[in-house]
């Protein structure tokens, strides 16, 4: 009996298994409540030398961005404003205006004044260098 | 037997080489405002890291159609990972009276302007009125 009622769990732990992986599928641009979305979406990777953040900003240039890196923190705030084009009427609104602040937290402290960043395309891409210990190093191995 | 089956259907052997860990590209449908004015029609759609090169503006048969593949340089392993590489695409049905030849569209920053100029017939006029 008790194997029967754990063949027809797991089959419920199938479903969990094929909801999550749907969700994963589809959750990028559905994820987060209409009403607080998270803004902006971003990427973080970890590469051997750096620590890259990418951002979504449509529609914004430099001066729209402030960014500040403290210790393993980044810090990325911002307003965009949308106003419709003098002398147009609107006829659909789906573009919103946005007051941002978002932090990172990185795995660790970075080289704060060696980071760079750049906004292109409405992408934005931070790139902060590790610190010298933190890089990673190939040791040799030596035999006996 | 089976191979012999497999090059005569040709389309095939690309199915075989794809990537299947690869992330399925995922269409999106940007986000859009759409102004009127006397002159125009103007469509402004959020596109970010659509670039200039992979854009597709395409008006065929009264529709217009936007797309545009978006990748995104991938670094290292991934540690936060909200934003994959996308396909952006939307279709709008253009009122009669725009003129197609005229159709102008610029990005700057993601977000694409696309205008589309009345033609005269659509343009408001003023009728005079006659004293007879």
């Amino acid at each position: 009996m008790w194997t029967r009622w754990y063949d027809f769990d797991r089959s419920f732990s199938a479903l969990d298994e094929f909801q999550r992986r749907m969700d994963r599928m589809f959750g990028e641009f559905q994820r987060e409540s209409p009403r607080f979305p998270t803004f902006p979406r971003a990427n973080l990777y970890d590469t051997d030398t750096a620590y890259v953040i990418q951002a979504e900003m449509p529609g914004m240039s430099e001066k729209d961005v402030d960014l500040s890196i403290h210790q393993d923190e980044v810090c990325i705030e911002g307003e965009r404003t949308l106003a419709p084009p003098t002398g147009y009427s609107v006829h659909r609104q789906e573009r919103a205006p946005y007051k941002f602040s978002r932090t990172f937290t990185l795995p660790e402290p970075v080289d704060v004044d060696a980071a760079t960043a750049s906004l292109r395309d409405g992408i934005l891409v931070v790139v902060a260098p590790k610190t010298a210990q933190a890089k990673a190093r190939t040791i040799e191995i030596k035999a006996n | 037997m089976v191979q012999q089956s497999m090059q005569k259907a040709g389309p095939t052997k690309d199915l075989m080489k794809r990537e299947t860990t690869a992330l399925p590209l995922v269409t999106v449908m940007p986000l859009v405002d759409i102004f009127e004015n006397d002159e125009e029609l103007l469509i402004v759609a959020e596109m970010p890291g659509a670039r200039r090169q992979d854009l597709a503006v395409k008006f065929v048969n009264d529709t217009l159609t936007l797309t545009c593949a978006r990748t995104l340089e991938k670094e290292g392993s991934v540690l936060l990972g909200e934003l994959h590489p996308a396909e952006y695409n939307r279709s709008f049905v253009i009122p009669r009276g725009v003129d197609a030849t005229k159709i102008t569209a610029e990005l700057k920053n993601g977000v694409l302007n696309v205008h589309l100029p009345k033609g005269e017939a659509a343009r408001p006029r003023q009728i005079e009125v006659k004293q007879l």
